[in-house]
């Protein structure tokens, strides 16, 4: 296995009952880059996102199959620790969903639970409020409700509740789609910063914020079969700029000039 | 041309018979909460023209009926607290972890079946409670715990009533954990908190209000509950707080007045009302916060949270660390200590959920086993077909079979019109006005008021007041009682099956240019039969097993005749199978105690008999139309 792959997906499909709705996906992800899952809609890039850690555990009827190596170490083999693993790999949602407590405890009770000392605590929150860009806006009011926060603020606040823990991979789901455009280049400078401590992964609809930030992009798309059923697969897996100018599949093509250009095939 | 205008305005002028009906009809539970607030407030007014108020809330003796009558209601007040804090102690833990187990553990299949049994808990007749409770719960806890224990004590009541509304806590909660959104328990598994630490510190606490709700709602029923603590807590005036004696609570006292015969009028007559009033208080209250909490905005709690932080008001500072260069500790790692006992507590979470969601298995077999040592001797045909004697070896069930058949019956045939027309009317005539909203909530609190006030509204209105027409403490009296009792539930189980008939037929029936009385006979009727007949059914297994308020509208202890098939039938005394079962239990013979086991094993298979054709009638009459 090369140095710097930190996740490894061998083979990898999700069915939920008899559906199959993610079909052998190999991908090797890698340390301190930011690797963007794009694909339309229902193509299973957010199911995808959530096998990482094991957040599809908790659908009912979801099941996993194939491997998933983070660093080398099945995350689906029995007795795995989810609770350890979860901390690892950490993760943000579409919606920001702070919780409805302070905004210092929406960072300090995870730390505390996850059993950081408590004298440490407060600076891990100014640590984390800071890496976002937050501090500053809130610092007089961190005992505040966090839902008194406006949506960039909230879901900055949610990243920052996510890195306080120290993962070492961060799964992004769409993390800029709730947002207004100024909002968004503040979480896009963010990652760019955050990517020299965390392995960033993130799934997004936006075309020109995966060529801006991303390293390398994973594009996937979906085929009905006959009886209805949808599975989403991968396509391509390269570089940014392969991915935008050079792919080597035309449909990697058509949805990329779509999506950038506004022009059909 | 003319004609057919004039044809078409004559229609819409009047109002179609079917109508005027059901206007008439709809109104009813109205003038049941009118009617109850005025028969209430009459009595209690005359009583404190009797009774100083000063002595009513001072005095700490209950003696009404002595000649040295002493009124201190504070006695009473006591017995109740007792009781329902003794339930609340018991259901609040139980319900809230059976509902966290069910709701947030519980693989699929288990979750059904443990759902099933628990939420069968609640409609297990008050008087089997009473039974457990002094037969199987105080000699356990006599002779394992506490041997200084009387026979009869609040513990043991307070702990069936707890077992008892556990199902209302647990299954209120469940649906709030249901409908909180995904992403927030997503986002706490997400930052590697464990099942405890989500549950307890985010999940539980943007859900207290409907958890505040449910227990109001849970505490307005353990307060209510008559039969309970009649059977199991002494029915002995007592003030005290100490658990293991025998109390009295305000609803046992009405029913031990009315078992006796008392005279129109007279004090203690209006004692009891005036109890009743305060019972009605109490539970008008409690059940307004429940339901005003019930259907309290899931999103305002984060306004009401802010509002509390803001107040605190902590130092700016407080919070403030220095961390010199920023840029030079954001490498930094902190160190982190690996907690065992996060693992442990989410295994002992699991397992504690677990063994209460299972409370309605364990309560189940262990009645079953009781029931079983003790009744299942006397169970014979003779037992069925023989009246009730003094004699144990004689005696049987026959009458008070025949006395809860004819209720049954009864009950049917004036609850059916007046609840489904009711609901008929509230559904698709009412308009949705402050009016409306003032019916809702009417209907809403007469679905929880204690039953034994229905009995006290019966001695009034059906027992004293109709008595040329009902013949005083007859068969028609319990019918009226039991029909009022059941009228909510028909009318809020009927309205939901309504409002589940696909608007597209409601549509298309208009389109076809039927009246709106077409459409309610031929297609809403038909379609919500299925969800009708269940709530129907349901509500009479309710009335079948109801005991305090036919004590409150006299039916008899011993009936050694059958009523006659005829009109007159109707105004002939009665006894049923509860209220038998009811006085069986006073005795403290043990012969004559399991009589009361063999009559309890009738009753519930009867019961069960009911809910199986309910759960039959839903399968096989639904709507063909939907798939």
């Amino acid at each position: 296995m090369e140095e710097n792959v930190i996740l490894r997906l061998e083979n990898v499909s999700v069915t939920c009952y008899k559906q199959v709705l993610i079909a052998g996906v190999f991908i090797d992800f890698k340390a301190h880059q930011i690797t963007g899952i794009i694909g339309r809609s229902g193509c299973g890039k957010t199911t995808l996102l959530r096998c990482l850690n094991r957040l599809n555990d908790l659908v009912e009827g979801m099941r996993v199959q194939g491997k998933v190596l983070f660093k080398g170490e099945d995350i689906y083999r029995r007795g795995m620790d989810l609770v350890e693993l979860r901390r690892r790999i950490g993760m943000v949602f579409q919606r920001p969903a702070p919780f409805p407590t302070s905004i210092y405890d929406n960072i300090a009770f995870p730390l505390r639970a996850n059993g950081y000392p408590r004298a440490q605590i407060r600076e891990m929150v100014e640590l984390a409020l800071t890496k976002v860009g937050l501090w500053d806006e809130v610092k007089y009011r961190l005992n505040h409700n966090a839902l008194t926060l406006s949506g960039g603020q909230q879901q900055r606040l949610c990243i920052a509740r996510a890195i306080a823990i120290q993962p070492e991979v961060l799964l992004l789901d769409e993390p800029c789609s709730a947002l207004d455009p100024v909002s968004t280049l503040e979480i896009e400078k963010l990652l760019l910063k955050l990517k020299e401590d965390y392995t960033i992964i993130m799934t997004s609809h936006d075309l020109r914020q995966v060529a801006r930030i991303c390293d390398e992009v994973v594009y996937m798309d979906v085929e009905e079969n006959a009886r209805g059923g949808k599975t989403g697969y991968v396509v391509e897996h390269n570089t940014v700029e392969k991915i935008f100018l050079n792919p080597d599949s035309r449909r990697t093509y058509e949805y990329t000039t779509a999506g950038l250009t506004g022009l059909a095939k | 041309m003319s004609s057919r205008i004039l044809t078409a305005k004559t229609k819409m002028a009047s109002k179609s018979w079917l109508e005027i009906v059901l206007t008439i009809v709809g109104i009813v539970p109205i003038v049941i909460v009118v009617g109850i607030f005025l028969v209430f407030l009459i009595q209690t007014y005359e009583f404190f023209q009797e009774v100083s108020p000063v002595e009513f809330f001072t005095s700490r003796e209950w003696t009404p009926n002595y000649a040295n009558a002493k009124f201190g209601v504070i006695v009473l007040l006591s017995g109740t607290f007792l009781t329902t804090t003794i339930a609340l102690l018991f259901a609040i833990p139980v319900g809230i972890l059976a509902a966290v187990y069910l709701s947030e553990y519980a693989p699929p299949f288990l979750r059904r079946f443990l759902k099933i049994t628990l939420e069968s808990l609640g409609g297990i007749p008050a008087v089997v409670y009473g039974y457990f409770a002094l037969l199987v719960l105080t000699p356990f806890v006599k002779s394992t715990f506490i041997p200084f224990i009387s026979s009869f004590n609040a513990l043991s009541a307070g702990i069936c009533i707890g077992i008892f509304i556990t199902p209302v806590i647990a299954s209120l909660t469940e649906d709030a954990l249901k409908s909180l959104p995904q992403h927030l328990r997503n986002s706490g598994y997400a930052l590697a908190l464990t099942k405890p630490e989500a549950i307890f510190r985010i999940l539980l606490p943007s859900i207290l209000p409907r958890i505040i709700a449910a227990v109001s709602l849970a505490a307005s029923l353990a307060i209510g509950e008559t039969m309970i603590v009649a059977v199991a807590a002494g029915q002995k005036p007592n003030l005290t707080f100490n658990p293991f004696v025998p109390i009295e609570t305000m609803t046992s006292f009405i029913l031990r007045i009315s078992l006796g015969t008392v005279e129109y009028d007279s004090l203690l007559f209006k004692t009891i009302f005036t109890l009743g009033f305060v019972l009605f208080l109490v539970t008008l209250i409690l059940n307004s916060i429940s339901y005003w909490l019930q259907n309290y905005d899931v999103s305002q709690i984060g306004r009401i949270l802010y509002k509390t932080e803001r107040k605190k008001g902590t130092p700016e500072e407080k919070y403030r660390v220095t961390l010199e260069k920023k840029e030079t500790v954001a490498h930094k790692n902190y160190e982190r200590n690996e907690l065992k006992s996060r693992r442990i507590l989410e295994k002992i979470l699991g397992i504690a959920g677990f063994i209460c969601a299972s409370m309605g298995v364990i309560f189940i077999t262990i009645l079953f086993i009781a029931l079983l040592r003790d009744g299942i001797g006397h169970l014979n045909w003779k037992f069925l077909t023989s009246l009730p004697s003094r004699n144990p070896k004689e005696s049987g069930i026959l009458s008070p079979l025949v006395g809860s058949l004819w209720l049954f019956v009864l009950t049917l045939l004036m609850v059916t019109p007046l609840g489904v027309g009711s609901a008929i009317y509230l559904e698709e005539y009412q308009k949705r006005d402050t009016f409306a909203r003032l019916l809702d909530i009417c209907i809403a609190n007469l679905a929880a008021i204690p039953t034994i006030l229905y009995g006290l509204l019966g001695l009034e209105l059906f027992v004293h007041l109709g008595k040329p027409i009902t013949g005083g403490n007859s068969i028609l009296s319990g019918a009226l009682v039991l029909t009022l009792i059941s009228l909510p539930t028909v009318i809020v189980t009927s309205r939901n099956a309504l409002r589940s008939v696909d608007p597209v037929l409601r549509q298309s029936g208009y389109a076809l240019g039927m009246t709106r009385e077409q459409v309610i006979i031929r297609i809403l009727l038909p379609n919500a039969l299925s969800g009708i007949l269940t709530g129907i059914l349901i509500a009479q297994g309710r009335a079948l097993a109801e005991t305090a308020a036919l004590i409150g509208v006299g039916a008899k202890v011993i009936v050694r005749f059958l009523p006659p098939l005829s009109l007159q039938g109707l105004q002939s005394s009665y006894s049923t199978l509860p209220v038998q079962i009811f006085y069986w239990l006073q005795s403290p013979k043990a012969e004559v105690q399991s009589q009361a086991a063999a009559a309890i094993i009738v009753l519930v298979i009867i019961l069960l008999v009911i809910n199986i054709l309910s759960v039959v009638a839903r399968e096989l009459l639904k709507p063909k139309t939907s798939t």
